[in-house]
Formats: structure tokens, C-alpha cells, sequence
């Protein structure tokens, strides 16, 4: 399995786990296309912490590497990490740079 | 109540929205419908009864806190202060009033227990000393709790300890805490899910009442067919073989608790037997097993029929085998029955079968604890009933006696139990707690009747119910429930007769009985149509006319006990002999 593709599947393991609460409307779609914040509204904050939450803890139980993903400033980045399940792979790929394999 | 849909009010002063969504989401019945009460507003939503939270229909509650938010002193207690106990314990007490107003407003409340951050070692080495100890102080707390609540009606304390111990380091995340408000990891919530579905199941009448298990491998080592019972693991200086002497004994343990246990096993019968009854390290012994399939046949086919033979519905069952396929097979053919996933490690038997949350009830009675006992009775009377002619000798025979009080304080827990989990001889199957039926009880044209029937085998303990409502000069039997264990003895006839009876001292001119068809209540319309009453042609409504006496069956005795403190108008009492008795 590709690097991306193994964060990309810690990403969807996450989703798996948060899926099991949320209810049918919002469940979140595996795939890299999943807008996660953009206005479009489809997770709400309780949602968004909790999903965030989770993917911490999966890159650490899968990388053996703390990150930090609800700094409230990534929010308001340019570039904003939480884009999609995509750019969210990538933003995570650089905070463990070094360390995947 | 409606057990297949609840809704539910969350209130707490922490986001339980993640507990929401779990229970929401789990299609097991019953189907839970919770929303949650405003955010942090724990007292004002506690106190104020005209909230607009309150003012759905609810058929359940959990308040859900965190000692500190509710107990003010304990708050002191975790910054280090010296706190007297006593101010601390009445806090809880003023919280506990608060909880038991909340009868009046939801049908049943759950509350879990408090708990720490598993994190915070309060004083470490002194925790548990009884004057500064956050961990002493907050166990004190739990068990005033426990204690002020206990004697409530339809309030369940559940423990948070086991959920946070279930979800080990994901228990708490500080980080969900600061972001969104969330006390507990979502593994809490999802462990505090499964319990209070099924607390739920066992308060409406869904719990499991039997397990049968299989033979070989599964409640010893080996097999017996080829290995011979003496060679076969179990007991002895072994650890497997101790693994299995311990997983019977918690078998066993269950019995009292009022779990049946049965065998289906693909084995020759007799050598199996012989094992049972002449391994020295057997726990389980024939009396523990309400009956056994022992053959070469199919296992579902086995079940269906040893749970015929119980008496049994198949919502009841549990079925324990080591063996994959037979599990699959079982699942396959008898969806209803519940089928756990079994290790392959026999070290891991005892401990999860010690897991299974399915056999939960709201209340243990005495009947509960002896009811193998009864079934082993029953094995006997059969036995007896083989070996004697026609079922109105055998029936003289047993001697039955049915003694008859009105519904009181002192039986209604066992009244609500039985009402609420017998199926098949129910005519109306009513569901309905403590509270309902206390309630319904109490109107002074209602008379509910409660029947234990004993024989010279002996008690069956508490096993039917018979409820009457009179309107103008007619009577409606509104319950008519017999447990399974007794059906066809005769106590059906009796139960009329009893209620004929006392229609005809009110001097009513009809009686009617209306069924109401489920998918399990077939039994019941079965005697009905031919119990004398006359039918309406549509299986639907049932009439005596009560210028008619209702003949008594002259096999089983009655006995009207004097009932203290009965629920509902004692002005018409049922009328008696001169010995207190009516005999047919």
C-alpha cells in the first residue's frame, strides 16, 4: 500500500468510527472528495472535533506520532487542511513527514 | 408503553449527542428515538417540570452527570479542601429528590453512576482514606445514591465504571472536552449504548431465559464418544480442564438468576448422560438442565423442538457451541435465536459468557431463582403422567392448588415481570411498568387478580393473571396471562371460573374477553375457543353469558388468600365460602 493511501485509509477507519454515531443524513462518504469544512455544512462541529479526535489518535496508534489537529489557526489558513478527506491525507502526509515508513 | 419505538430525553451537563446518535442508530429493538435536553442546564431542567423537554412524550430518561457539576462540596473535595462527609452526602441527597420528582414526568429514568477522569490520581497514596480521599468520597457518594434510589420505581442506577473500563485509554480525551464538551471518549457512549438497550430489552420483557449449550468441547474437553468420559479435560490439574470446571459453575450460577439451561448435542444419548452423571468433576448435574436433544439430528431442528417442549418462544434462547459451522447453521435457521460468537481459546468460555448482557432483568424474584427447579418438576410430573392414564387422573393426582391475592405492594414487581415477558398465554399482551399498572389498577370499577399454583411436585410460584373491568353490568377480562409452565393444567378453567364467579357476585349480566392477536399469542386464542366462552365468529371478542354458572374444574383447588395492602378498591372483594376456600 502506498504512503498516501495508508493515511487515506486511517482517514476512512476514522470516518468508520464516527459513521456508527452520526445520523443517516450526515453520514460522511469514504472518499477522497469529502468536503470536510467549506461552508457546504456537511459536518457539524461536534462532528468535525470528534472526527478530528479520532484520525489523532489512529495516526498515533499507526504511526507512533502525536499530531495536532484542532489547532483552532489551521482553520483559518489559506490553504485550509480540511478541505476534503484529500487535502487532509496531504496536511497530515507533511506533519508525520519523515516518520511513515 | 410502546416497546418497539421509545423516545428518550438525554439531560446532562456534558454533550451526550454522540450517546444520541448510538442509540439512535442501533436497529436492534427497541428503537430508540433520544434527543437531548439543553446543554449544561442539568438543575433547571431537573426542577422545572414545565420545560419544554419535558413536555413530549417520553417513554424513558437518563441523567447522565459529573459529580462535581451536581455536588457542590465535592467540587471543594477535588481542589484539595477538607469537606465534612455530611455536607457532601446531603448534596447528594438534595440531588436524589430532585431525581425521584422526575417520576411524574418520564416513565423510567436511568441514571449512571458518577466517575472520575481515569487520569487523575486525587491524593494517590491516600485516595481511599475515608476524610480527604477524592476516590473514597465519590464511592460514599455512589452508594448514597444507590441507597436513596433504591426503593424507586423504574429508577435504574447503571455503572459508568464498566464502561470506561471497557474503553480503557479511549475512556477520556481531554482534547474532546475543550473542543466540544464531551466528558467521556466515544467508546464510553457506545458501551453506555449496548447497556441501556439492554436494560431496556430486559425491562420490556426481552431478555433471554435459556441457554443451551453443546457438549463436546464446549462445556468439556474432548469428546465423549470417542475419548470416553474418563478421559475427557475438565477438573484436575489442568488448565484447560479447570477452565471448563469454571465456565459450568458460572452456568450454574446463572440458574439462579433464573436462567434455564438446556442441551442440544450431537452425541449417542446414553453414553452422553453417563458422562454428566459420573464425571467426579462435573459441576452441572441433570437437575441444572430443564431438558436436552441429545441425538444425531440437526441442531435447529433440536432447539425448536426442546424449546417447544419448554414452553419456550425462540426470542428466549441462547445458543452456545464451540463449533463455527453449527453456530452458522443455527443463525441461519433460527434467526431469532441469539447466537453469540464463541472463542476458540476455552480459557476465554467462563469470561464471555460472564459478558453477555441478554439475561438482564429489572427484578429477581424467588420464582426466578428456583424456576430450574420447576422445570425439573415438571420433567417429573410428565414422567408421572406417562406412567398414569388419562390427563383427568393425573391431574387429581397432582393435587394443584391455585391460591389466589390481589395485586399489593408486595407483588407487583413480580406481577409487572410476568405480565411483561409472558407470550404466549396472553390475551391482550399489555406491557407496562410498575407505575402503569399501579395506576390502572387503582380505579374503583378495575379488580386484577394474582394466581400461584402449587402441586405435590411442587410451587410454580407466581403464574397467572387475570384483570377485570366492569362498565355499567358488563365485565371485560382485560389480562389474561398464564405462564407457559403451567398451561394445560386445568389453571386456564380456574382462572374463569374465578373471574365468572366474581362477575356473578357483582350481579353483571355479560362478561367479554377481547383478543388481541400477536405473532406469539396463538396459545391463547387456542383455549379461548374452547374454553365455553362464546366467540364472535372473528377470533375477536369472547362473551359469557353470567346467568350461566362457569363450570369449575374439579381437579384443582382454590384458596382466596386475604390480600395486606392491596393496590385498588377491596370494597368488592371476591366472596368466599365460609372456610375462606371455594372448591369446585
Amino acid at each position: 500500500m502506498a504512503k498516501d493511501e495508508r493515511i487515506i485509509q486511517v482517514i476512512f477507519d476514522a470516518v468508520d468510527e464516527v459513521n456508527e454515531y452520526l445520523p443517516k443524513h450526515q453520514k460522511i462518504d469514504k472518499t477522497v472528495e469529502t468536503t470536510l469544512i467549506d461552508g457546504s455544512g456537511q459536518l457539524d462541529s461536534l462532528a468535525f472535533v470528534n472526527l478530528m479526535a479520532t484520525v489523532e489518535q489512529k495516526v498515533e496508534d499507526e504511526y507512533a506520532v502525536a499530531i495536532n489537529l484542532t489547532d483552532g489557526d489551521l482553520l483559518s489558513q489559506i490553504n485550509n487542511p480540511f478541505e476534503n478527506i484529500g487535502t487532509l491525507a496531504d496536511h497530515i502526509f507533511l506533519l508525520i513527514g519523515g516518520k511513515k515508513e | 408503553m410502546n416497546t418497539t419505538e421509545l423516545t428518550s430525553l438525554l439531560v446532562s451537563d456534558f454533550t451526550l449527542d454522540v450517546l444520541a446518535g448510538y442509540l439512535n442508530n442501533d436497529t436492534n429493538t427497541p428503537k430508540i428515538n433520544a434527543v437531548s435536553a439543553p446543554f449544561g442546564q442539568i438543575i433547571q431542567v431537573l426542577a422545572d417540570k414545565g420545560q419544554p423537554c419535558w413536555q413530549q412524550d417520553l417513554d424513558f430518561a437518563v441523567i447522565w452527570t459529573r459529580p462535581e457539576s451536581v455536588v457542590e462540596s465535592f467540587r471543594s473535595v477535588m481542589n484539595y479542601e477538607r469537606i465534612p462527609l455530611d455536607k457532601t452526602l446531603a448534596e447528594v441527597d438534595e440531588f436524589c429528590e430532585a431525581l425521584l420528582k422526575l417520576r411524574d414526568r418520564v416513565e423510567i429514568v436511568f441514571v449512571p453512576t458518577w466517575a472520575l477522569p481515569s487520569y487523575h490520581k486525587g491524593y494517590g497514596l491516600l485516595d481511599m482514606t475515608s476524610d480527604i480521599g477524592f476516590a473514597n468520597r465519590l464511592m460514599k457518594m455512589n452508594l448514597r445514591l444507590a441507597d436513596n434510589l433504591e426503593g424507586a420505581q423504574n429508577i435504574y442506577l447503571l455503572n459508568t465504571q464498566k464502561w470506561i473500563e471497557n474503553a480503557a485509554k479511549k475512556a477520556f480525551s481531554p482534547e474532546l472536552w475543550y473542543m466540544a464538551k464531551m466528558a467521556f471518549g466515544n467508546e464510553v457512549f457506545e458501551e453506555a449504548a449496548k447497556d441501556l438497550k439492554s436494560a431496556l430489552r430486559a425491562i420490556t420483557g426481552s431478555s433471554r431465559k435459556l441457554i443451551i449449550v453443546d457438549l463436546d468441547d464446549t462445556i468439556w474437553g474432548g469428546v465423549v464418544g470417542e475419548d470416553g468420559w474418563s478421559k475427557l479435560r475438565l477438573g484436575g490439574h489442568d488448565p484447560l480442564g479447570e477452565a471448563f470446571v469454571e465456565f459450568q459453575a458460572a452456568l450454574k450460577s446463572l440458574t439462579n438468576r433464573g436462567v434455564l439451561l438446556g442441551i442440544v448435542s450431537k452425541n449417542d444419548e446414553t453414553t452422553a448422560l453417563e458422562a454428566i452423571q459420573n464425571h467426579p468433576e462435573m459441576v452441572l448435574t441433570l437437575r441444572d438442565f430443564a431438558g436436552w436433544r441429545i441425538n444425531w439430528g440437526d441442531k435447529a431442528h433440536n432447539i425448536l423442538d426442546l424449546v417447544s417442549e419448554l414452553a419456550l418462544g425462540l426470542q428466549s434462547v441462547v445458543f452456545i457451541d464451540n463449533d463455527p459451522i453449527e453456530r452458522e447453521r443455527v443463525r441461519e435457521a433460527l434467526p431469532e435465536v441469539f447466537v453469540p460468537e464463541w472463542p476458540q481459546k476455552k480459557t476465554l468460555y467462563k469470561s464471555t459468557l460472564l459478558s453477555l448482557s441478554c439475561f438482564d432483568t429489572p427484578s429477581i424474584s424467588q420464582e426466578d431463582r428456583e424456576r430450574t427447579k420447576m422445570y425439573v418438576s415438571e420433567r417429573e410430573r410428565q414422567i408421572s403422567r406417562k406412567k398414569i392414564g388419562s390427563l383427568e387422573d393425573w391431574l387429581k393426582r397432582l393435587a394443584t392448588k391455585v391460591e389466589v391475592e390481589e395485586l399489593s405492594e408486595a407483588n407487583l414487581p413480580r406481577v409487572v415481570q410476568l405480565l411483561n415477558k409472558t407470550n404466549q398465554l396472553n390475551l391482550s399482551t399489555r406491557r407496562m411498568t410498575e407505575r402503569e399498572l399501579q395506576s390502572w389498577a387503582l380505579a374503583n370499577n378495575r379488580k386484577f387478580w394474582v394466581i400461584r399454583v402449587l402441586d405435590r411436585f411442587g410451587d410454580s410460584g407466581l403464574s397467572g393473571l387475570i384483570s377485570l373491568e366492569v362498565v355499567n353490568n358488563v365485565g371485560r377480562i382485560i389480562d389474561f396471562v398464564l405462564s407457559c409452565r403451567v398451561m394445560g393444567r386445568k389453571i386456564e378453567e380456574t382462572m374463569l371460573y374465578i373471574v365468572v364467579n366474581y362477575a356473578q357476585s357483582l350481579e353483571l349480566e355479560k362478561l367479554y374477553a377481547k383478543y388481541i392477536p400477536t405473532s406469539k399469542n396463538r396459545p391463547c386464542l387456542d383455549f379461548w375457543r374452547k374454553s365455553g366462552f362464546v366467540g364472535d365468529g372473528r377470533d375477536s371478542i369472547f362473551s359469557w353469558d353470567l346467568r350461566q354458572p362457569f363450570p369449575h374444574p374439579g381437579c384443582v383447588e382454590i384458596e382466596m388468600r386475604v390480600t395486606q395492602a392491596p393496590i385498588g378498591s377491596s370494597e368488592t372483594a371476591p366472596q368466599l365460602s365460609e372456610e375462606g376456600v371455594l372448591m369446585g
